[in-house]
């Protein structure tokens, strides 16, 4: 709540209670007229003067409230003062608290009018930027999101094809691994096989048909 | 003086017993000048029993041989030429080879080749059975692994 609502408040209910105080005033100095045959003119004078010292006291401490709004204070003083001023001698309490009560009326009406249109302006803009903000806000999030999507996609078709590429590697070399192990084990098996296979004579043998083969391979044709 | 010297190296072998055999005919012919030993002693002692019988009889039937000294070293030389010509053959089997075993191969050279080769023995059990040879600085594999090599490379 703004400082301007604020003081409407407080001055409202100082005067409601100011008008109630003269009302209340009022009764009991007509029945304290008849009680005491008081005249009538002396106790409006009283009533004026008490009046008087009340709105000026209203006065002061809305001033004090109002200070902050320079041009608020200005135009409400004036206000005030023409109230006070239009003030006749020959009215009754009752019609200055009306007369009072209806122009504050007026004028909380008309500040709140103000107010109302004020804040229904104000609230328009602000939901006119806070759409527009938001669009531009989704909008934003959408092209950074699809940027996001593009660049995640992207980076995961290469981490892809790099992982594949090394998956491709790894399995080449382990089946190469997998190849020359079983080629190892082969040879070691055959060899073995082989040499419990060979008996002594058939060791001669096969030596005399080495150095056969030799001869028939040219191994000494220069001789 | 003609002479086949090429039949006295029948029962030499190998290189170092040809180198062996020149060194006992070095001997003999520096035991020439001393005159305290008889010839048929000189030779006995620095021939093998082997090659002893077969010298004897050479020099035998060719006596200026070992009239004189210089005409032994005449000898000596062309004997060291003949040797010199003699082929090398190393042969690598998987066992320490019999004498038996030898003088098959040694009979099959010869029949081969129809002349004297020196042949060595290296013992190399991986080959599992056949031989490896080298000859003249190069190496022919007739083994058996040499020939599950050739298979593997071929087929694995």
């Amino acid at each position: 709540m703004n400082l301007y609502a604020l003081s409407a408040i407080i001055y409202t209910v100082v005067l409601v209670l100011a008008s109630c105080f003269l009302f209340y005033y009022y009764k009991n100095l007509e029945k304290k007229e008849k009680r005491l045959h008081v005249s009538e003119e002396k106790v409006m004078q009283y009533v004026q003067k008490k009046s008087e010292a009340i709105l000026s006291e209203t006065l002061d401490q809305a001033k004090q409230i109002l200070k902050s709004n320079a041009s608020l204070q200005d135009d409400f003083m004036a206000n005030i003062q023409k109230q006070i001023a239009s003030v006749k001698k020959d009215q009754s309490p009752k019609e200055v608290a009306d007369q009072i009560e209806d122009w504050y009326q007026k004028l909380l009406v008309k500040i709140t009018k103000e107010h109302l249109q004020k804040t229904e302006a104000a609230s328009k803009t602000i939901e006119e930027i806070a759409s527009s903000e938001l669009q531009e806000f989704k909008k934003t999030i959408q092209e950074e999101l699809s940027h996001s999507h593009h660049f995640i996609s992207q980076k995961v078709k290469e981490e892809f094809s790099a992982s594949e590429g090394e998956i491709e590697e790894y399995k080449k070399k382990k089946l190469e691994e997998i190849e020359e192990t079983a080629r190892k084990i082969v040879k070691q098996v055959t060899l073995y096989a082989v040499k419990k296979q060979v008996r002594e004579e058939d060791s001669e043998k096969l030596i005399l048909e080495a150095l056969q083969l030799a001869k028939k391979e040219g191994v000494f044709s220069d001789l | 003086m003609k002479i086949d010297i090429k039949s006295l190296l029948d029962n030499i072998l190998t290189k170092n017993e040809a180198a062996g055999y020149i060194y006992g005919l070095e001997s003999l012919n520096e035991a020439m000048y001393q005159t305290n030993t008889t010839w048929t002693q000189n030779l006995k002692k620095h021939i093998s029993s082997s090659n002893y019988q077969v010298l004897s009889r050479y020099l035998k039937k060719n006596p200026a041989i070992s009239q004189d000294p210089e005409s032994f070293k005449a000898f000596i030389a062309l004997i060291k030429k003949e040797i010199e010509q003699i082929p090398l053959v190393t042969i690598m089997i998987i066992m320490d080879p019999s004498i038996e075993l030898k003088q098959k191969i040694t009979q099959l050279m010869m029949k081969m080749l129809s002349r004297k080769v020196f042949i060595e023995y290296e013992k190399q059990p991986s080959l599992i059975g056949g031989a490896a040879i080298i000859y003249k600085g190069r190496y022919f594999d007739y083994s058996i692994s040499g020939y599950l090599d050739k298979l593997y490379q071929k087929y694995l």
